[in-house]
């Protein structure tokens, strides 16, 4: 009891700055990895969202398996996948911005990471034509419009494959199950 | 305190001293503990690392580049000449990560180490950025002095895919090239990027 009462007041330094130093150390860290986790909605076939003052609907996806250059023009283990998603405002809360789309899926990377594949700007390569009715980028400007997203990924990740919508630095990621 | 505690005291002082300098003296350094993981291989042999797979499948010399295929509408040349020597590495990049680029390739001759030319027209594989799975075949260029290719370490120059420029504690993929016995020739055709069928 003698100890305890010659040694309270650095027992209790320690009670206090022992706890704080370690929350100060990890509570940052769990701060700063909370404040990167994106927030992933998944929208089934046929469903719709709403984000931004938009609604935003996939209506239509096909895949073009590469049967080599001197036939279909798309290479041999590659496959040119399209997705149309139909971009209706809703109200008078619609934004002017831009959104960038990306296809995700496959077997993941050696990781375990998602794997992605960023949209082809010259479909004519691949002897790609667009509707003429759609658009090859994604601007909102509050009229409706129909985004044509094309990708070329390796033959197979269509199966699995949604398509990842995000709106400028947002950290939610509207995710589109692809049309079988 | 007695005189024989005190001297415990200093001996365990003097022995502790001894046991950090030893502690100090043989821990690794940063560079050591941060240094990649190099992943090395032959030409013509696939070399995968974390980021990628690479095949290097030649490599030719020439006093002049023709890059008359370039699609690039910035740029007038047809030949890009040098007065040295061009290198140019013929390769298959399949990428197996998101976002990997090829940027800061180097071709290491004996100590030192050349960044691939950023100056040729597009696309060359330095302006390359995989999407995963798909292989793409294209070239690297590197201008380097005519006498490093006399040496001997010629013979085993080395292509380093650094996919950054620090790659600490990250897999590299290091492909041999022997650049010795090459004929330079006065002019060779750049072979630009493109999608390779599947084999």
């Amino acid at each position: 009891m003698l100890w305890l009462a010659r040694n309270r007041v650095a027992l209790a330094v320690i009670a206090i700055c022992v706890p704080g130093l370690v929350g100060v150390l990890f509570g940052f860290e769990m701060l700063s990895r909370d404040a990167n986790a994106v927030d992933v909605r998944e929208i089934a076939v046929g469903d719709s969202v709403t984000a931004a003052g938009y609604s935003w609907k996939l209506t239509e996806s096909i895949e073009f398996v590469g049967e080599g250059r001197a036939v279909n023009d798309i290479p041999v283990g590659t496959s040119l996948v399209a997705a149309i998603v139909t971009v209706t405002p809703v109200d008078n809360s619609s934004v002017d911005d831009t959104c960038d789309v990306s296809l995700v899926g496959g077997a993941g990377s050696p990781a375990g990471d998602e794997l992605s594949w960023r949209t082809v700007s010259d479909v004519s390569v691949y002897d790609y034509a667009r509707r003429p009715e759609s658009a090859s980028y994604c601007s909102l400007d509050g009229e409706p419009f129909s985004y044509e997203a094309v990708f070329l990924a390796p033959t197979g990740v269509y199966e699995t494959a949604t398509v990842d919508l995000v709106f400028g630095s947002s950290d939610t990621v509207y995710r589109f199950d692809l049309k079988h | 305190m007695s005189a024989r505690r005190r001297i415990q005291a200093a001996c365990v002082c003097v022995v502790l001293l001894g046991v950090a300098a030893f502690a100090i003296g043989t821990a690794p350094t940063s560079d050591d503990l941060t240094s990649p993981f190099y992943v090395s291989g032959p030409a013509n042999e696939p070399v995968t690392s974390r980021a990628l797979t690479v095949e290097v499948q030649g490599a030719r010399l020439a006093k002049s580049l023709d890059v008359s295929g370039s699609n690039s509408l910035r740029f007038s040349l047809d030949v890009l000449e040098t007065e040295q020597t061009w290198i140019i590495i013929d390769a298959l990049v399949e990428t197996r990560v998101n976002n990997v680029s090829l940027s800061n390739t180097q071709l290491r001759i004996g100590d030192v180490e050349y960044r691939a030319s950023d100056f040729l027209p597009a696309p060359t594989l330095v302006e390359f950025i995989g999407d995963p799975g798909i292989p793409v075949a294209g070239s690297f260029a590197f201008e380097v002095p005519t006498e490093i290719l006399s040496v001997d370490d010629a013979a085993h120059a080395q292509l380093v895919m650094r996919s950054i420029l620090s790659s600490q504690l990250d897999e590299i993929a290091v492909v041999d090239v022997d650049l010795s016995g090459l004929e330079v020739r006065d002019i060779e055709v750049v072979r630009f990027s493109e999608i390779a069928e599947a084999r």
